[in-house]
C-alpha cells in the first residue's frame, strides 16, 4: 500500500532474519538477503540499510543487477541518494559489447561512472579470457568511454603491448582498429605484415596509424585521424605514404574531409582526394571501385541559406586517373562553379510559382579551351486542380547562357545565347486501401499514379558557342511523356507497437514519343532518337522483409527487343546466410554479372564468395573468397582475392568489440 | 533519540466484556474486546490472560491470543498471538506477525520486540522468509519516526 | 471503383486541407546544392497534389529535413575492368510537425537512387550525374509525401 507521502520508490527486502532498530533507522538482514527496487536487485549474504545517512552495505557473495549490467563482489558499500559507493573485489559485466571489468577496488562514482584500482578489462568470456587488458588506473564515465593509465595488452597471460594511456568505447559501437595485425601475400606487393596502433586522443579525437612492410615495395605509414569539434562540425584526415622500393619514388594518397558548421545559414566543406601519381591505386589498392576508379574529385565548397535562396561556391579539380590519358592538362576544371538557387515561392496569392536556378562557372584547363559561363534559368510554373484528383500543371522557362572563351577555334570573346522552354503536365494520385485476410498484415494500400507530361524546348543554333558542356549545346524538344506510377505498401501490425508501413512493390512504366527535334537522354548507354523513346520499367518487390528484387529495363518497340536491362536479387536469413546477384546489359555497350554469397556453414565459421564476370571479356574480372571463425572474443579470417593482373591472400585478426584493420569487404 | 522513561513500574489499564481470576494460578483472564494500555502501549486482543508475581501483586507477563494488535506511536504490530514480558520490556508475536511503520512493512515467522531499545528481531523459518517494504527517508521530509 | 485521392494525411485525418511550410532542407553530405534540388522538387509535389495554397511561408505545418548523405559508387565495369555506369544514391531525413506546438507529427529517412553512364570526358558525365540527381530527388519528394500520408 503506498503511503501518501511515497514519493521515493520502495526496496522490497526479504532475508532469512532481520533486525530493525529505531535508532539510526538501520536494517540489518541476513540469510539469503534480496533486496529489489528502483530498478535494481541486489543479493548478498548479509545486507545493511542506514536510513538516516541513506547508505546501504551488502556483504559476502554480493551480485548488483541493474538495467542489464551485472557487479558482483565480495563487499558493496553504496550511497543510495548519489549512487556513489565503494566496491570491493568487484568483477562488472555490460552485456552491450560484451565488456568485462574487474578490479580489486572499485570506487562507484555516479550511476554509470567507476574508478578502479588495477583493473582489468577485455570482451571475453570466462575466467582465463584469450585477451584482456589491465591498468593501474581505470575511469569508465557516463559517456560510455572507458580510459586507461599505464595499460598492459595481454593475450592469455603473456604481456604484448604497453600503452601510456588507453581509451575504450564501452558502450559505443564505434570501432576502433586497434592492435588487429594483418599478414598476407600479393603479387604486386609481396608479403605484407599490416600493423595497427588505435591512440585516442580524447572522447573526441582518435588517430590509426597504419605500419605496411611489403616485401616488394618497401615500408608504408598510414594515419587516420578523426575528430568532431563544437556545433556538429568533425572530419577526419587520411593518408599514406611509402617510399616504393621498385619505382625508387615516394608514393601515396590522401584524403581529407572537414564539414564546418559556421552559423546555422553558413558551412564550409573540404573533401580533398590527392595522390601521388596516376597508377599508385592500381598498384596499391584492394577493393574494386577503388584500384580501377578513373578519376579522383577533391571539392572545396561553401553554401549560404538565405530566407528562400541557397548560395553556394565550389572549387572542384578532377584527376583523370584512366591509363590512356598521359596526365591532367586536358582535363577541364571548374574553379569555382558559384549557384544561386531561387527556391520555388508563390507569386502573391495567385497559382503561380516563381523559382530559378543560376550558376556564374569558370572553365579551366591548363591546355586548351578556357573561359567563363554564366547560366540564368527562371521559370514561372503554374498550377491547378482543375477537378476531383486531377492535377495539372504549366511552365513557361527562359534559359539565357552568356559567354566570355578564349583559345578556342569557335566562340572566342564575348558570346550570347537565349532559348524558351515551356511544357505542361497533366497527373493524378490516386490510393485505396484493401483488407486482407493475414492477421501481421491487415490492410495493403496501392497508390497509382498515371501522368502526361509535355515538353518544349525551342531549336536554336548553337553552333557558334564555345563547347564546355552539354550546356553549351542544349538540345530542341517536343515530346510527350506518358507514365504509370505504383507503390503496394503494406501496414505490419507489431502488438502493441505502432504499425509499421513497408513498401511491397514498386513499379514504373514509361514512354515518351518526340514529335521533332533531337534527343540526348544522359542517363542510359542505348538511345537510338526514334520517335518513340524506349519503354522503361522500373519495378522493386520485397516479397519478405528480408528478399528483393530489382529491375530496370529499356525495350526498344522499334527493334522488339531490349536496349537495357539491369535486374538485381538480394536475399538473407537472420543467422549470416546472405546471396546476392546482379546483372547488367546494355546492348553493344556492356554486359557484367556480380554475384555474392555468405554462408553461416556451421555457426562459428562463415564462408563468403564473391565473383565479379564481363561477358565482354568471357572472362572473370575478380573472384573472392574468405573463411571466418568468430570466436567469442576474436575472429581470424583468411580471405584471398584473384584478379587478371594480381591476387592477394590475406590474414585478419579482429577482437570483439574492436575493430579489424582492414575491414573484409568483397566490393 | 533518547530512551523514554523505564515503563516496568507503570500501571496497566485493561478493559473487557467479562473478567474472571483464579487466584491459584495467579492468573486474571479477560475476554471479548480486550483492551490493555500501559503508558504510549496499547494491545487489543480477543482474550487476554494476567500471569502475577508471586511475590507480591506484580505483572509478570501478559499473553494474548487473537487478532491481537499492538499500536505504540506510530507502529503497529498485527498477530494471532503476543506475549508481553513486563520484566525483560520485551513482545514476542507469533502466527503471521507484521508490523508496519509509516509506510514500512516487517513480516516473518517470529517477531520479537524490545520496547524500551525500540529494536525488533524477526525471524524467518521453513518457507516463511522475512520480508520487508522499506521506504527510504527523504532527508527533509518528516518521516514520521521519532529521530 | 474506391480509387480516391491520396491526401497528406489521408482522408479526414488531422492533416488534410492544412498548409505546409516547406523549410529549406540542410545538406549533411559533401555535394553542395543537393539539397537546393529537393527542396524545390518537395514543394512542386505538395503544390501539385495539395493545390496552390498548400505550401505557404506560415502554415499550420512545417515539413523540415536534411539530406543525409550522397554518393556515387561503380556498378558495372567493361573488359578492361574500367568503371562504365554509376549509381548516385541520396539519403534523407524528414520531420513534419505542427508549427504552432513543435508536435512531431511524421518522422522518417528515406533514400532513392538513379544509375548514371560514366564518359571519357568528365564534365559530361558531371552532367549526366546532374541530371541523375535531379531525378532522384523529384522520386524522394513524391515517396516523402506519400510516406506521410501513411496511416491506413
Amino acid at each position: 500500500a503506498r503511503g501518501a507521502g511515497g514519493g521515493e520508490e520502495p526496496f522490497y527486502l526479504d532475508a532469512d532474519t532481520l533486525t530493525h532498530e529505531a535508532a539510526g533507522d538501520t536494517v540489518e538482514a541476513s540469510g539469503n538477503v534480496r533486496i529489489r527496487g528502483r530498478g535494481m536487485t541486489l543479493l548478498s549474504d548479509r545486507a545493511f540499510l542506514f536510513g538516516d545517512k541513506e547508505e546501504a552495505e551488502a556483504r559476502g557473495n554480493v551480485i548488483l543487477m541493474r538495467d542489464g549490467d551485472t557487479l558482483r563482489a565480495d563487499r558493496i558499500r553504496l550511497n543510495y541518494r548519489t549512487d556513489t559507493g565503494v566496491v570491493e573485489n568487484g568483477a562488472a559485466f555490460m552485456p552491450k559489447g560484451n565488456f568485462h571489468l574487474r578490479a580489486q577496488q572499485m570506487e562507484k562514482r555516479g550511476p554509470d561512472a567507476y574508478r578502479l584500482e588495477r583493473g582489468v578489462f577485455t570482451t571475453c568470456d570466462g575466467d582465463n579470457p584469450s585477451w584482456k587488458f589491465s591498468a593501474s588506473e581505470i575511469d569508465v564515465n557516463a559517456e560510455g568511454y572507458a580510459t586507461g593509465k599505464n595499460a598492459l595488452f595481454y593475450v592469455k597471460d603473456v604481456p604484448l603491448l604497453y600503452f601510456p594511456y588507453l581509451i575504450y568505447p564501452v558502450k559505443r559501437e564505434r570501432q576502433s582498429g586497434l592492435l588487429t595485425p594483418r599478414t598476407g601475400n600479393s603479387s604486386k606487393k609481396g608479403f605484407m605484415v599490416d600493423l595497427a596502433y588505435y591512440w585516442a586522443i580524447s572522447p573526441s579525437q582518435d588517430a590509426t596509424f597504419n605500419l605496411d612492410i611489403l616485401t616488394k615495395r618497401g615500408t608504408g605509414l598510414g594515419v587516420d585521424y578523426r575528430y568532431i569539434r563544437k556545433r556538429g562540425s568533425e572530419g577526419n584526415l587520411r593518408g599514406f605514404v611509402i617510399y616504393d622500393t621498385e619505382q625508387q619514388r615516394f608514393r601515396g594518397d590522401l584524403s581529407q574531409r572537414h564539414q564546418e558548421i559556421v552559423s546555422d545559414t553558413f558551412n564550409l566543406k573540404s573533401d580533398i582526394n590527392l595522390v601521388a601519381d596516376r597508377n599508385f591505386y592500381r598498384d596499391y589498392a584492394e577493393e574494386s571501385g577503388v584500384y580501377n576508379q578513373s578519376q579522383l574529385e577533391t571539392t572545396l565548397s561553401a553554401t549560404k541559406y538565405f530566407d528562400r535562396h541557397i548560395l553556394s561556391g565550389e572549387f572542384r579539380y578532377v584527376q583523370d586517373l584512366r591509363e590512356e590519358v598521359p596526365d591532367n592538362r586536358k582535363t577541364l576544371q571548374k574553379l569555382p562553379t558559384i549557384t544561386l538557387t531561387g527556391i520555388r515561392q508563390r507569386l502573391w496569392e495567385t497559382p503561380v510559382f516563381f523559382s530559378f536556378d543560376s550558376n556564374f562557372i569558370n572553365f579551366y584547363r591548363r591546355e586548351g579551351i578556357k573561359g567563363q559561363r554564366l547560366d540564368l534559368s527562371p521559370v514561372l510554373t503554374g498550377y491547378a486542380k482543375p477537378f476531383g484528383p486531377l492535377e495539372a500543371a504549366a511552365w513557361v522557362g527562359y534559359r539565357q547562357r552568356l559567354y566570355y572563351a578564349h583559345g578556342v577555334e569557335s566562340g572566342e570573346g564575348i558570346r550570347g545565347s537565349g532559348l524558351f522552354s515551356a511544357g505542361t503536365s497533366l497527373s493524378s494520385t490516386l490510393s485505396r486501401v484493401f483488407e486482407t485476410a493475414s492477421p501481421t498484415m491487415p490492410r495493403v494500400r496501392h497508390v497509382m499514379i498515371p501522368e502526361i507530361r509535355y515538353n518544349y524546348v525551342q531549336d536554336r543554333d548553337q553552333e557558334s558557342l564555345p563547347f564546355f558542356d552539354y550546356n553549351d549545346r542544349i538540345v530542341h524538344e517536343n515530346r510527350v511523356v506518358y507514365s504509370l506510377t505504383n507503390y503496394v505498401t503494406g501496414r505490419f501490425d507489431r502488438g502493441d507497437e505502432p504499425p509499421e508501413y513497408r513498401d511491397l512493390l514498386y513499379l514504373r512504366i514509361a514512354q515518351g514519343y518526340e514529335f521533332s527535334g533531337t534527343r540526348r537522354d544522359l542517363l542510359t548507354l542505348v538511345d537510338e532518337k526514334r520517335h518513340f523513346t524506349d519503354v522503361q520499367v522500373e519495378a522493386a518487390v520485397h516479397p519478405h522483409r528480408l528478399v528483393s528484387l530489382s529491375t530496370d529495363l529499356r525495350y526498344n518497340p522499334y527493334r522488339t527487343v531490349l536496349s537495357t536491362v539491369a535486374v538485381s536479387a538480394d536475399a538473407r536469413d537472420e543467422k549470416g546466410n546472405a546471396a546476392g546477384i546482379t546483372y547488367r546489359h546494355a546492348r553493344d555497350e556492356v554486359e557484367y554479372l556480380e554475384a555474392k554469397a555468405s554462408l553461416a556453414l556451421f555457426s562459428p565459421v562463415f564462408a563468403t564468395y564473391a565473383n565479379r564476370y564481363s561477358f565482354d571479356r568471357k572472362g572473370t574480372l575478380e573472384s573472392f573468397y574468405s573463411l571466418e571463425y568468430r570466436h567469442q572474443c576474436w575472429s581470424v579470417s583468411f580471405s584471398y582475392r584473384d584478379r587478371p593482373d594480381t591476387n592477394e591472400f590475406f590474414v585478419t585478426f579482429a577482437l570483439a568489440g574492436i575493430g579489424s584493420v582492414g575491414k573484409i569487404r568483397a566490393f | 533519540g533518547p530512551l523514554p522513561a523505564s515503563r516496568g513500574g507503570q500501571p496497566i489499564t485493561v478493559k473487557s466484556n467479562e473478567l474472571s481470576t483464579d487466584s491459584r494460578s495467579r492468573t486474571a483472564t479477560f475476554s471479548g474486546k480486550v483492551t490493555a494500555r500501559q503508558g504510549d502501549l496499547t494491545i487489543y486482543s480477543d482474550r487476554l490472560v494476567i500471569h502475577y508475581r508471586e511475590d507480591g501483586g506484580d505483572v509478570e507477563k501478559v499473553e494474548a491470543v487473537g487478532n491481537v494488535k499492538i499500536v505504540q506511536g506510530d507502529r503497529l504490530a498485527t498477530a494471532r498471538e503476543g506475549v508481553y514480558y513486563n520484566t525483560e520490556q520485551k513482545i514476542v508475536l507469533s502466527g503471521e506477525p507484521k508490523v508496519y511503520q509509516g509506510e514500512n512493512m516487517i513480516s516473518g515467522k517470529v517477531i520479537t520486540y524490545f520496547v524500551n531499545e525500540e529494536r525488533s528481531i524477526v525471524t524467518g523459518g521453513g518457507d516463511s522468509r522475512v520480508e520487508a517494504v522499506i521506504h527510504p527517508k527523504d532527508k527533509g521530509k518528516n518521516g514520521g519516526t521519532k529521530r | 471503383c474506391g480509387y480516391r485521392a491520396a491526401r497528406i494525411g489521408g482522408e479526414g485525418s488531422a492533416l488534410a486541407d492544412k498548409t505546409v511550410h516547406v523549410d529549406i532542407f540542410t545538406n549533411k553530405s559533401y555535394r553542395p546544392n543537393v539539397e537546393a534540388v529537393l527542396t524545390n522538387s518537395l514543394i512542386d509535389e505538395f503544390v501539385r497534389r495539395e493545390g496552390s495554397r498548400a505550401v505557404e511561408a506560415g502554415g499550420d505545418l512545417t515539413l523540415s529535413g536534411a539530406v543525409v548523405s550522397y554518393g556515387t559508387a561503380a556498378v558495372s565495369y567493361t573488359a578492361t575492368d574500367t568503371v562504365k555506369e554509376y549509381r548516385a544514391t541520396v539519403t534523407v531525413e524528414a520531420t513534419l510537425r505542427r508549427s504552432d506546438s513543435g508536435q512531431v507529427l511524421w518522422k522518417g529517412s528515406l533514400s532513392a537512387y538513379q544509375d548514371f553512364p560514366a564518359n571519357d570526358d568528365l564534365v559530361l558525365q558531371q552532367n549526366s550525374e546532374e541530371q541523375a540527381i535531379a531525378v532522384i530527388c523529384r522520386r524522394l519528394a513524391r515517396e516523402l509525401t506519400l510516406r506521410m500520408s501513411e496511416n491506413f
